[in-house]
Parts: structure tokens; sequence; C-alpha cells
């Protein structure tokens, strides 16, 4: 069976000027819809579209699509194509060069001349389908039903018994055997990539250290005392917040800053980012510490922006202080080629506090317009626990076993 | 600390005043500058020279009530996004689980246009008598001033105890000015000051900063002069505040442990206080229930210097889901019970809630609506106030649970939930959980500042 990988689309169609609130409104309008319909889907987990604002007074106003999605590109877009297009082509229309009575071929068409390529990684997981895990979080529910059940019964057995009797009880609701889902070899690290981190990595420093060194010289000359010379108090894009059903404990975060100058600081960082993906893909190191990430990405916009989207659980602020943690260092490199952020490599520095990191995050968030989760109640920690309860409830009973299951419900 | 420039209810819960009024102003089309320079010099500050004085008056205002005083909305920016947004905001009423019912379009206070919040006016006095003289006075200001007012009555009970019966407040957290100081209870260690008032360093010895301002001149004492004297320092000596209005079905929470109490502990004669204690985490007189597993202890001054980790690890004391282990885990949040005690070190807050309505009389179980006008003070109402709500009380995941939220505060899910809330009591071999009620309704809220006395003096001047 073919490799089945989580993947993340990023689309950005062009909004003509002026239209933004067309847009707007016709998410307003399709919101509950789309919900319903997407949550058919077996291939969607998340979907995302975000009225990105124009950059500045030159810029253009843009509709970024982004879905999670499972296995081939091509059988995602026509699931969705046939079970929300109207609705789509609804939100799309208002969108350049979008046609009026678009079909399936219109939209993949304008789908692949909009793509944007984006880098970033897949939760701890990726190799999870939408339908395993909501078969997963259906078992672990009915453990719990048949747990609560048969408590007086229970009460006085062995942890083993008790596997056992739930195992006999849910023996017809168990979820097949693995898809046979594997592995993405071609990410496996190899010298080469060690190499391609290296240079991408020192060469993402050295552009931000020469860039920022002449900022730095050049505003010390040109600005009176006491201006940080960079954006430190941004001005917020804001919008009213649709989001993610009420309770859902995930979130999804959205952050738009503008590039520093510099095309090698550019080029730079796209290799950096690049690396950072391919080095997650394979070895887990950024994302698993954090452990709470669904999906994770940036973005390079044409026009210069540095765009950050996020799945996760719980609040961002929680979240970057793990990332803060464990990687602080590659984030504040990453983020500190961006005029959003008040550090700079000049100063011999690139690792900000995390009052700092938390305040420029959110300063710049942007407000999804539409967001859709197909498990908007389940942690990535959730999934992990599911997934061994479906497992626990597959081996032979024992009382390890059994103890594990009764440690996990 | 610069006690005189601090709003006294920083300082101090003003337990010699133990009753209450609090005002609820709006200040459409009023002289909103006029009136805080009229009521200036009644405002109680911390110092020590006024400690003395039988009543004490305190002023905070929201966003909208800053805008009425002149702010414009690129200075208003300068403030936490949340502060601006406001609690009743549908994003951040999502995130605190103000929803269904408890949705701000329901609140009688701060929810909406309608029911909006400039500012509230705290009046606390010794005697009833005290406290009709202060209000005339008052209500003199808000009429010459053409300020819209409300009020609600409050008050500290004489047996400490909240409308539930439980002793209240318990674990407020001690400033420390010292954040390096060994502290003799590291389960609940003081707090430096910066946690709760801008100007001072935090538990993470970062400075709290608060929002610059354009410069005014007055021959009052303005806020200090900051970034190249281009603004003044308005937020020094300020703190953030929650307010919510929580009202208290009593009686449906006596009638639900008499109801359910037996069903939860069948071997138990004393199984209805069993449930409430394990519901709240603690005995009604405080003792905690995670020191005292097997009943109420009869000494008054229960210890605070516990912690969850080593004595209680899988809630067979203490449920892990129980209001206060989840407001507060101490050492328990995460796998690192030190990294846990000094995470909460930088969330906690200053409470200052005081009751509203009748007590409860079993024998006249309905006699009018009760509950908590609960204050919160903080630094940071992100990263403490909200966090504490969603993380904590709200978070249906925390420490391994599955699908709970606080089973006192915390909301049920609406829309979402396709089982019952419950309350997981663990035990061997696995948890029993009890079906549960809501005893507890948002019937208002509002996130505000509590300036320090020089920026009140900055916001009467034109």
């Amino acid at each position: 069976m073919p490799a089945s990988r989580r993947k993340t689309e990023s689309v950005l169609f062009p909004i003509a000027p002026g239209r933004e609130g067309a847009v707007r409104g016709a998410l307003d309008q399709a919101r509950g819809r789309l919900h319903e319909l997407f949550s058919r889907a077996t291939t969607l987990h998340f979907a995302r579209f975000v009225v990105l604002p124009p950059a500045g007074p030159d810029g253009k106003p843009s509709l970024l699509l982004e879905t999670t999605f499972d296995g081939d590109e091509a059988a995602h877009l026509a699931e969705l194509w046939a079970l929300a297009g109207a609705e789509l082509a609804r939100v799309l229309v208002a969108c350049d060069g979008f046609p009026a009575s678009a079909k399936l071929l219109d939209f993949q068409r304008a789908v692949e001349k909009r793509r944007a390529v984006s880098a970033g990684f897949e939760g701890p997981d990726p190799r999870l389908t939408v339908t395993r895990i909501q078969q997963q979080a259906r078992l672990r529910d009915a453990v719990e039903a048949v747990l609560a059940r048969d408590r007086s019964l229970l009460a006085t057995r062995s942890p083993g018994d008790i596997l056992a009797h739930v195992q006999g009880e849910l023996r017809a609701a168990l979820p097949a055997e693995s898809d046979g889902e594997g592995r993405d070899v071609s990410a496996l690290p190899g010298d080469e990539n060690r190499v391609i981190a290296l240079v991408s990595l020192f060469s993402l420093l050295v552009a931000s250290m020469v860039h920022d060194f002449a900022d730095f010289v050049t505003r010390l000359w040109h600005e009176p005392p006491g201006t940080t010379g960079t954006e430190s108090a941004p001005e917020r894009e804001r919008a009213p917040v649709p989001s993610l059903p009420s309770r859902s404990v995930q979130r999804a975060f959205t952050h738009r800053a503008a590039l520093k100058q510099g095309a090698f600081r550019r080029r730079a960082l796209r290799r950096a980012l690049a690396w950072l993906t391919r080095h997650q893909a394979s070895s887990g190191d950024v994302a698993n510490p954090v452990a709470r990430v669904h999906s994770l990405r940036w973005l390079i916009t044409a026009d210069g922006q540095l765009l950050f989207t996020a799945q996760h659980d719980g609040s961002i602020r929680a979240r970057l202080a793990e990332f803060g943690a464990m990687a602080r260092a590659v984030i504040g490199l990453v983020w500190s080629s961006t005029r959003a952020s008040p550090w700079t490599t000049a100063g011999g520095s690139v690792v900000p506090s995390l009052e700092r990191l938390s305040l420029v995050a959110e300063a710049h968030e942007l407000s999804p317009a539409f967001v859709y989760s197909a498990y908007p109640m389940l942690t990535v920690g959730d999934l992990a626990d599911n997934a061994e309860i479906s497992e626990l409830l597959r081996g032979e009973p024992s009382a390890g076993r059994g103890e594990r299951l009764l440690e996990l419900v | 600390m610069e006690l005189g420039d601090i709003q006294g209810l920083v300082l101090s819960g003003y337990a010699r005043q133990p009753i209450a009024r609090y005002f609820f102003l709006r200040f459409d089309g009023g002289d909103a500058r006029g009136f805080v320079g009229a009521i200036l010099n009644r405002v109680s500050s911390a110092a020590q020279a006024e400690r003395d004085d039988p009543r004490r008056l305190n002023i905070a205002f929201t966003a909208t009530g800053l805008r009425g005083l002149g702010f414009a909305p690129p200075v208003l920016l300068r403030f936490p996004r949340e502060f601006v947004e406001g609690m009743a905001d549908p994003e951040r009423a999502r995130r605190l689980g103000d929803l269904g019912p408890d949705a701000p379009e329901h609140w009688e206070l701060g929810g909406s246009d309608r029911t909006r919040l400039d500012a509230l006016v705290f009046s606390y006095g010794r005697t009833p008598d005290e406290l009709d003289d202060e209000t005339e006075r008052l209500e003199e200001v808000f009429a010459r001033h053409g300020i819209e007012a409300s009020s609600e009555d409050a008050f500290l009970p004489p047996d400490g105890r909240e409308h539930f019966g439980f002793s209240g407040a318990r674990s407020n957290p001690r400033f420390s000015r010292f954040s390096l100081r060994r502290d003799p209870n590291p389960f609940d260690p003081r707090v430096p000051p910066g946690e709760f008032v801008l100007g001072y360093k935090n538990a993470r010895r970062e400075r709290a900063r608060g929002a610059e301002v354009p410069v005014k001149q007055s021959t009052r004492e303005l806020p200090p002069l900051v970034g190249s004297r281009r603004g003044m320092d308005f937020g020094r000596n300020g703190s953030y505040l929650a307010f919510r209005k929580l009202e208290q079905d009593v009686p449906g929470f006596v009638r639900f442990l008499a109801e359910q109490g037996p069903r939860a502990f069948p071997d138990d004669p004393a199984a209805s206080a069993r449930l409430a204690a394990s519901i709240v985490g603690r005995w009604p007189n405080g003792a905690p229930l995670v020191l005292a597993p097997d009943g109420e202890p009869g000494h008054p001054e229960p210890s605070n210097a516990f912690g969850y980790r080593d004595i209680d690890p899988k809630g067979h004391r203490c449920p892990l889901g129980a209001h206060v282990r989840r407001a507060n885990p101490r050492d328990g949040l995460g796998a690192d019970g030190a990294a846990s005690l000094e995470r909460m070190r930088s969330v906690r807050l200053l409470r200052r809630g005081r009751l509203y309505g009748p007590r409860f009389d079993p024998n006249a179980p309905t006699n009018g609506p009760r509950g908590l006008l609960f204050l919160a003070l903080c630094s940071n109402l992100a990263g403490q106030f909200e966090f504490v709500q969603e993380s904590l009380l709200e978070n249906p995941k925390l420490d391994g649970l599955h699908g709970e939220r606080d089973p006192l505060v915390g909301r049920p899910d609406q829309g979402l939930a396709d089982r019952d809330e419950y309350l997981s009591i663990q035990a061997e071999p696995y948890a029993r959980r009890i079906p549960l009620e809501r005893f507890v309704r948002v019937r208002g809220g509002a996130y505000l500042f509590l300036p320090g006395m020089k920026a009140l003096g900055y916001l009467a001047e034109p």
C-alpha cells in the first residue's frame, strides 16, 4: 500500500482591491454550511481561510486557503469540490480571476496557479489518517462507557481481567489493523542533510548579522537615540473572529510580519525553513518535545511577508513557551528576519525573552475568517493515547496491559 | 514599592471595612474627566498613613472608559490586546468558556453596548451608615458630572465562608519584595510585586511594563516621563483587574449533594459533605483534602504548605479535577514539580472578591439571587487570569483528565459534547464518574485597569 502521509497545502488567492468585504461576507454566509460539508470529508484534517489585508500602501489583499489532508492531493481537491464546490465557488468568485461558474477543473487550475510553497511539519505522527483518528476516538468513548456501566461488576477484578472484559464487549468495534502507512523515507537524514542544515542556518545567521548590522548603523546615524530600529510597537491587524466550534481544545494561530530587506537573507531563510521541514520530518526533534502542535507552517509570500500558521492545543502563549524552551534560537533566528521582531542579530543575540516573543506574536496575529478541524476536541496527546488504547485492545490481555489501559482512560 | 502611588485595593482586601458598594459607571455624554478630578482626593492609596481611614474608595476603568476620558485609538492600542478587546469579545468569551447561558449577550453587566461598563468605583466602609454617607457624596458627584451609575452591595462574610459554605481565598498570594529570598513554604511561595503591579519585576525577573501615553502638563504630580521624554509611563503602579459577577445556585448545590453524595460514596455516612469536598478540593473549614482525606479536621487554621506530586500523584486523596487543584496545581502541572511551582508563581491572581445577595437559609431556600463579585488583580490579564481560566479551570485535558472541566465554575460543552459533564473521582481500580450540574452562572464581567494615583491625576487633566 502506498505511503499515506499528512500534507498541508497553502493557496493564496489575490483579491481585487475593495473586494475584501465581499470575501468576508461570502465566508460569513458559507461558514455553517462549510463546517457541515467539510465534516463529511474523509481526507481533511484542518482547513482555514484567512483574509490577508494589504501588507502596505502598495500591497494587495489576498485570501489564504490552507488545508491539511491525507494522501493524494488531486483526490483531496476532488473530494472538497464534490462536497462543498458550490460554497467554495461562492467564496472564491470574489477573488481575482476565479470564474463565476467554476467547475472542478477551474478549482484545480486555480489551486495549481496560486499554490504557495510552505515549510513546516505535521504533528508527531503524520501517518494517522482522519478516518483512523476518528475511529480511535470513538473506541475510547466506547471503552469509557463500558467501564462506567460495569463498574460495580469490575470494581474487584484485576486490571488484566478488566481488559479482557472490555475486549470482549468491544471486539466488534475494534478498527482494522494498521493502514500500512509507511514513513516517508525520502526525508530520512543523511550526511547530505546535515551539510545542508549547517549551510542553511549558517548562511541565514550571516545574512541576518550583516543586514542587521547595516540597519543598526544606518539607524544610529539617521534616527534619534531610543528607537529600537525595528517595529517594536506594531499596529495590530484585527478582525472579528469566527473560529473553531465553541469548546474546541484546538486553536488556529495565524501570524504575518514583513521580512527585513535583503535578497540573500530571504534565500537563506527559505533554505533554513526547508531544512527545518526535512529535519523535523525525519527526526521529530523540533516538534515532538512540544507535543501539542498538530500542524505548523511558514510561508514566504511574493510581497515579502512571512506567514506563520499553526494548529495547536491550548493557548498560543503556552505553545510559544514550549517552543522557546526547546528551539528558541532557531525560532528566534527565523523571526528575527521579520520587521515585527524587536531583536536583532547585530546585538549578538537572536534569543528573545518569552514575554516579548508572545507580545510580538500576538500583536501581528491575523484572525481567520473560517477554521475547521475534523477533531476539534482532541489534543495531540489524545491522539497518542487513543492509538495506544486501540493497540492495547488488540493484544492478549495481561496485568501490565490492563494497568496501562486504566491509566489511559 | 511606591505605596503612595498604588491604589489601596492592591495591597489590602480591606478586611476592616467588611461592607462595600460597587458602582458601575457609564460616561455617555457626561463629563468623565471632571468626575475623575472630583473624586481624585477621595481615592485611597496603599500608603501607611491612610490605613486608619475608616472608609476606602478605589476606581478602575475599562478600555471604553479610557476612550471616554480622551484616549485616542492609537494610544489605546498600546494597552494589551485583551484589555482593549474586553472580556465580552466573542473570541475571548469562547476562550474563557462564557458560552450558552453564560454568554456575554445574557450578562447584566458589561456584556453588550446596552450593559457596557466604563468604570467601576469600589466604596468600602465599616458600617452601613458610613457607606451611605459616602454613597450620598458619590451620587452627588455622579449627578453633577452627568455620569450614569448603578450599584450593587457586597460584603465580607463574618464567618469567612462564601455562599456554598466554604472558607474563601485560602491561598491568596503574598507579596515578596525580594524575589530571590528562600521561602519557608515552597508550595505556596511569595510572589514578586511585578506579578500584580506594573513597573516592578515579575517572577521571570522581567519588569512588567504598562502603556506609554502622550505627555500632559499639569500642576498635579503626573506619571514619570519615558521614551526620551516623549511619553509618560501611565501604567506605572497600576494593575489590571478581571471582574466577574458569578451567581451561585446554593439551593441547587445542596440538593445535588443530597442526591449524588450517597451514590458517589455509598459507604460514607457523611457522603454529601465528602462529595462537596471532592468538588472543591478542600473541606468547608479550608483544610485541604490532600492533607485530610478522611474527614474535616477540627483545627481552625489549616496548613497551606502542601503539594500534590508526592502525596497524591494519582488523585486518590483529592480528585485531579477538584476546583482548587485545577486553579492552583502547585507542583502538579506537567512532569517537573519544580518547573510547575515556578510556572504557577507567574500565573497567580490577587483575589479581592466579595459576596452579594442574602446568605443561604435552608429554612427559606429561595430568597433571591446571590453570588460572588469576583475581582482578580494581575499585571498580565492574558498570561495570568486567562491562563488560569482557559488552561487550568476550563482545560478538559488537565493532568491526564479527559473531557472534564472545573466542577464548580467550569461550563459544560455547548453543542460539542456527546456526553454528560462529570467529575472523575480517582479510585482503585479506576475512577468513578459523578454526573455534574451547574451551580455557578456568569452574570457580568469586564477587564479594567486600576491606575496608579499619579495616572489618575493624568486622567483628570485636559
